[in-house]
């Protein structure tokens, strides 16, 4: 069973993973 | 548009003002009839289904006398129509004006009883919807290219001839024209803004069904966060301020779902039939409207199933409505083109005017959206739509270039091999960063899909998300036409927020900070992008002078309407975009249509005949589609009718030139 606080954990980490990809290569990709 | 020409500051911005304040009294008399007729005991829901059914049910009455009887009897037509929402059926006068008095006391005690987190949400709506009215303020350029081609294109010649008439030259002019029916009503009554205002309508509307869908679960702030999640995608907010239609298919779609959830908890019939009339007008403005249909269907006849409880009288009552609010449209097709889907499913029906290459063709250019279809192009998809478009192709003053990819699990490589062509376009290459939807859905739903006790209705929402997005995977990846079933995943996200906020401090600031962030970027981004559509809409820069700049074909265009008789008929070439060109018209390119049998043509005489068979008198000829946007082009027999003197050109300048037939 995973701990509801790692499920927390998890959950968070993959918003960050998506928000973070979009937005830093959209920084990139506007820039240029 | 003419009027714009010799017009001072005060007198463009009295014209938008009269059509923001036409468009607020249509607005007033749809929620004072919704309010009036209004009989369930939710004031939102009411509002809503209300204006659903009063827009639709005018689009389609408008749509069947004006194919029938012409357009001139509107005005008695709209005194009836009136009548009929204001006639208390099956009541007295005195309970409809007790229901209207009780719909806005609940209004107003709706709006007081807003607190914390809605108050917030709800100014952010409020902001958005007052920025994208104003944006909607300026007539539509170049880059709205399918509301100049058909949306509003396609209306306007309809109010020229004074009815609703085939236009054999466009085949988009076959498709479903719900929407384009009240475009028909904003160009007659006003002009292109008015138009574009009724599909921005849609947005407030969608966005209010979202928070009515919230309301039916257990947490009410869980439809204001979906609303918020669903204007914080940029394709959103862009199509809002285009005269397109795929909000109008979104908020009659949610329409639907919401019905269908209403059935699912009350088992009531009178569901079913509302369902179907929401279905049928989803037919009745997008071919794609059937697989919603289609949907809540399979869903309906499942839970049936399910429960054992055959309901024959309610599936019979849902189709019955869904008929009627969308087979005119299907029979009309059939009678004019023998093909009821027309130009689609051309192997099964066949279509006047149309051939298997042509069909062959159409379909391959529908293909050409997207993100490829090999196993890992599959895998990827969820995570490239989100990203899109960053994995697209780069427009730069050193030509076309393959988009820097440097974040994992981007590959330096195009995404689509076997094609070459960019991914996720939104129609036109120029309006290819328009085309985001953004990271907020993935990130939120994947995370909840794995929670176990979510609400029926949002599992329902996930399910259907994945159903419209196979479809959709396996037809035309175009992004704008996943949006009805990402509206609905909305609600999913929505409800997620609202679930995370109360989980642990990192849970709850990460997503906080995700949808902050979000919703700041969708109208940072549209902001510069529509820089001279503001100043149009503020009075800093004539309309006039804007189309001239913003679209290459309209000085021809005012040209025509000015310098031409009024019964000219125009041949087009290499410009499918002539809603500002007001005469008869027919687009002459070979693959539009087959009304010039071009293969039999072979000397420049030949072509002359041809037009002239056609009733041409002039010629309109897009020289350089590369460079200002149009698409193809005549054959190389117009060249020689010109060196033979049999077309003399009376217009040239931006790439257009015009000829006149001797």
């Amino acid at each position: 069973m995973i701990s509801p606080k790692l499920k927390d954990l998890l959950a968070s980490a993959f918003i960050l993973l998506c928000i973070v990809c979009f937005f830093s290569a959209a920084w990139v990709l506007f820039r240029i | 548009m003419g009027d714009f020409q010799d017009a001072n500051i005060y007198s463009i911005i009295m014209f938008y003002l009269s059509a923001a304040g036409i468009f607020i009294l249509i607005v007033s008399l749809t929620v004072w009839l919704a309010w009036w007729n209004g009989r369930g005991p939710s004031s939102l829901q009411n509002t809503l289904l209300g204006a659903g059914a009063i827009l639709g049910s005018w689009a389609l009455l408008l749509a069947v006398t004006g194919y029938a009887l012409g357009l001139q009897y509107e005005l008695p037509l709209f005194l009836l129509f009136l009548l009929c929402w204001i006639w208390p059926w099956k009541s007295t006068f005195a309970d409809r004006w007790n229901a209207f008095q009780s719909h806005a006391k609940h209004t107003l005690r709706f709006f007081r009883s807003l607190r914390g987190v809605e108050i917030i949400l709800g100014i952010y709506l409020l902001l958005i919807f007052a920025f994208t009215f104003l944006l909607c303020l300026a007539p539509p350029s170049g880059s709205d290219y399918d509301s100049l081609v058909y949306h509003l294109a396609a209306p306007m010649q309809y109010l020229m001839a004074g009815k609703i008439i085939a236009l054999p030259y466009d085949h988009h002019s076959f498709f479903p024209f719900t929407m384009e029916m009240l475009y028909l009503c904003g160009l007659q009554l006003s002009g292109p803004v008015l138009a574009k205002l009724f599909h921005w309508l849609m947005l407030p509307l969608s966005c209010l069904t979202l928070v009515a869908m919230g309301n039916l679960l257990q947490s009410r702030r869980s439809g204001w966060w979906a609303a918020a999640i669903f204007v914080s995608l940029p394709l959103v907010l862009f199509e809002s301020i285009t005269a397109y239609i795929d909000l109008g298919l979104v908020f009659f779609a949610l329409l639907a779902f919401l019905c269908l959830f209403q059935w699912l908890e009350r088992n009531d019939i009178k569901w079913l039939g509302l369902c179907g009339v929401f279905c049928g007008f989803c037919l009745g403005i997008k071919y794609s409207g059937v697989f919603i249909a289609f949907w809540i269907g399979l869903w309906l006849l499942g839970t049936m199933a399910k429960r054992r409880q055959w309901r024959f009288a309610g599936i019979g009552i849902f189709l019955f409505w869904m008929i009627a609010a969308s087979g005119f449209w299907y029979a009309k097709n059939a009678v004019q083109t023998h093909n009821p889907v027309y130009p689609f499913a051309y192997s099964l029906f066949g279509g006047e005017g149309w051939t298997q290459e042509m069909a062959t063709a159409y379909e391959a250019d529908q293909h050409e959206y997207g993100y490829g279809r090999k196993p890992l192009d599959w895998a990827l998809l969820p995570w490239r739509v989100s990203m899109a478009p960053l994995n697209d192709l780069l427009v730069s003053n050193n030509g076309i270039a393959v988009a820097p990819q440097p974040f994992w699990p981007f590959s330096a490589t195009p995404l689509t091999p076997q094609t070459g062509i960019a991914n996720g376009r939104f129609e036109v290459m120029g309006l290819l960063t328009q085309s985001l939807f953004g990271p907020l859905l993935l990130a939120l739903c994947v995370p909840l899909i794995f929670i176990r006790r979510k609400p029926a209705m949002v599992g329902f929402a996930l399910w259907s998300f994945l159903f419209f997005f196979v479809l959709w995977g396996i037809g035309s990846q175009q992004l704008r036409y996943l949006l009805a079933p990402a509206a609905l995943l909305c609600l999913g996200a929505g409800w997620m927020v609202d679930f995370c906020l109360q989980r642990s401090a990192i849970l709850k600031w990460t997503v906080a900070g995700a949808v902050a962030i979000s919703c700041l970027f969708a109208p940072l981004y549209l902001m510069p992008q529509n820089r001279a559509v503001a100043q149009v809409a503020l009075g800093k820069i004539n309309p006039d002078a804007y189309l001239r700049m913003s679209f290459p074909g309209y000085d021809a265009m005012q040209w025509a309407n000015e310098n031409t008789p009024q019964d000219a008929v125009y041949a087009i070439y290499g410009e499918p975009r002539c809603f500002y060109l007001h005469k008869k018209y027919f687009l002459a390119d070979d693959p539009h249509n087959n009304i010039i049998d071009y293969p039999r043509i072979t000397t420049g005489e030949e072509l002359m005949a041809a037009l002239k068979q056609q009733h041409a008198s002039y010629v309109l000829w897009n020289t350089e589609p590369g460079r200002t946007g149009g698409v193809f082009g005549p054959p190389a027999q117009m060249q020689q009718a010109i060196d033979a003197g049999l077309a003399r050109e009376v217009y040239e300048a931006n790439g257009y030139k015009i000829y006149q037939l001797e």
